[in-house]
């Protein structure tokens, strides 16, 4: 009989064991669900903070689907964050353009109209005393290439932050240069050197975001402009008709000819055709 | 978008842009004690930073439907003379322009020229338009933007 009970007791024992390993394993497949931003329990649904968990500070929450599967939803947009001090990809902001008004480097007090415009404006937020920055004034006044439907606009801050004789020195004559904090405001301008592009037809930023290099802002013009529908082809009215338009038509097919300025075969004495010369000879130009 | 300076103030319909300073000479080295009056250029086109008083840079790149008005001041003896008799900012007309209006002529192109005073200053407005054949359409445009500028006493 003792054997019996004894043989009960630990039989029991044994089966009390296998519970609480079944229990264990069964909170440590919850504490894993919870962890990856999944919750079973229906009463704490919305309750949940995931901001110590693997979603990164994503808000959201489980919902069941019509299957009954838990399935993570978020009620915002996924975003990316950066280091401190460095400013997020923007992108195609979708901010609205504001016309800008300050002075020129001259004295003068200016507006520019950003929108409504035909054509694209490419805002270069400058500073004269960044480094980088002075590399993109050195490079605007020799001149940068820009499509044929942009504008560019150099835009520092105002007279009480930069100094207006500063600005002159560094602003190239054939480039619109502005001092405006009211634009850097407008445009929330986070560091300098800052791009920002404007659509003109439909008044909204459609790219913006710093860069080190002019090289860098062009790929990412050329990018957001196509995306906007300018260029890829198109030929804008006004450089039709101010023969613009064919003038650099010329260009490319002599460029693709082989010919460039200056090209010695451009300066080659006319073509005289020769009088005692028999029908059917072939004329040569002279050396 | 509204803008003042030197004693001139703009409402500028949406699409316009302005500048307002002292004259092609400053800020350029211009000979000392040269005296210097407020220069206005007021263009629906994305004007140049480089122009010269009457619009030369600017009107070079103008098309159909492009309008430039160029508001100078005079010298301070110019108030009283015969030639800016009119008094108040003007109003244009489609008749008021002219080919042969232009500072330099430029096919296509057509402009006007009128004197007035107004606040004891004595100004010359002229203004360009980017067709001749099309002025018409441009008149309501151009007498809007008149409407819009403001002139006070120095």
């Amino acid at each position: 009989m003792s054997a019996v009970v004894l043989l009960l007791a630990i039989l029991v024992g044994v089966l009390a064991l296998l519970v609480i390993g079944l229990l264990r394993s069964h909170a440590e497949i919850l504490r894993a669900l919870h962890d990856a931003g999944i919750s079973l329990d229906p009463d704490r649904e919305h309750d949940h903070d995931h901001s110590g968990g693997r979603g990164g500070g994503r808000a959201g929450r489980a919902e069941r689907s019509p299957s009954g599967t838990p399935t993570f939803t978020s009620d915002i947009a996924p975003t990316i964050r950066t280091t401190d001090g460095v400013p997020e990809p923007a992108g195609s902001t979708g901010r609205r353009a504001v016309d800008i008004a300050g002075i020129t480097p001259n004295g003068g007090t200016r507006t520019v109209s950003i929108a409504p415009s035909d054509q694209a404006t490419l805002l270069a937020f400058l500073t004269t005393g960044c480094a980088t920055c002075a590399d993109f004034w050195g490079a605007f006044a020799e001149g940068v290439e820009l499509p044929a439907d942009t504008r560019l606009v150099v835009v520092t801050q105002g007279p009480e932050t930069e100094s207006p004789a500063d600005v002159a020195a560094m602003a190239a004559p054939h480039v619109l240069t502005i001092q405006s904090t009211d634009a850097w405001d407008d445009y929330g301008v986070p560091v300098a050197p800052y791009f920002a592009l404007v659509d003109g037809r439909r008044g909204v930023v459609v790219g913006e975001g710093a860069a080190s290099s002019w090289d860098r802002v062009r790929t990412l013009l050329d990018r957001a402009l196509a995306d906007a529908g300018y260029g890829a082809g198109q030929v804008r009215r006004r450089d039709l008709l101010l023969g613009k338009a064919r003038t650099e038509r010329v260009d490319r097919d002599l460029a693709r000819a082989g010919l460039s300025p200056g090209d010695p075969r451009l300066f080659h004495e006319p073509v005289v055709p020769d009088e005692d010369a028999e029908p059917g000879d072939q004329e040569q130009p002279r050396p | 978008m509204k803008v003042r300076s030197r004693g001139i103030e703009l409402d500028l319909p949406p699409g316009w842009e302005a500048e307002i300073d002292g004259g092609a000479g400053e800020g350029t080295g211009a000979p000392s004690g040269e005296v210097l009056t407020p220069r206005t250029h007021i263009a629906n086109f994305p004007m140049p930073p480089v122009r010269g008083d009457f619009g030369s840079g600017a009107v070079e790149q103008m098309i159909d439907g492009d309008v430039l008005l160029c508001l100078l001041e005079e010298a301070g003896e110019a108030v009283g003379s015969r030639l800016h008799g009119h008094a108040g900012i003007p109003r244009l007309a489609a008749g008021d322009f002219s080919p042969q209006a232009m500072q330099r002529p430029l096919k296509g192109q057509s402009g006007a020229q009128v004197f007035f005073h107004d606040q004891g200053r004595a100004f010359v407005l002229y203004v360009v338009v980017g067709s001749h054949l099309s002025r018409a359409s441009r008149i309501d445009a151009i007498n809007q933007v008149l409407a819009g500028i403001t002139l006070t006493a120095d």
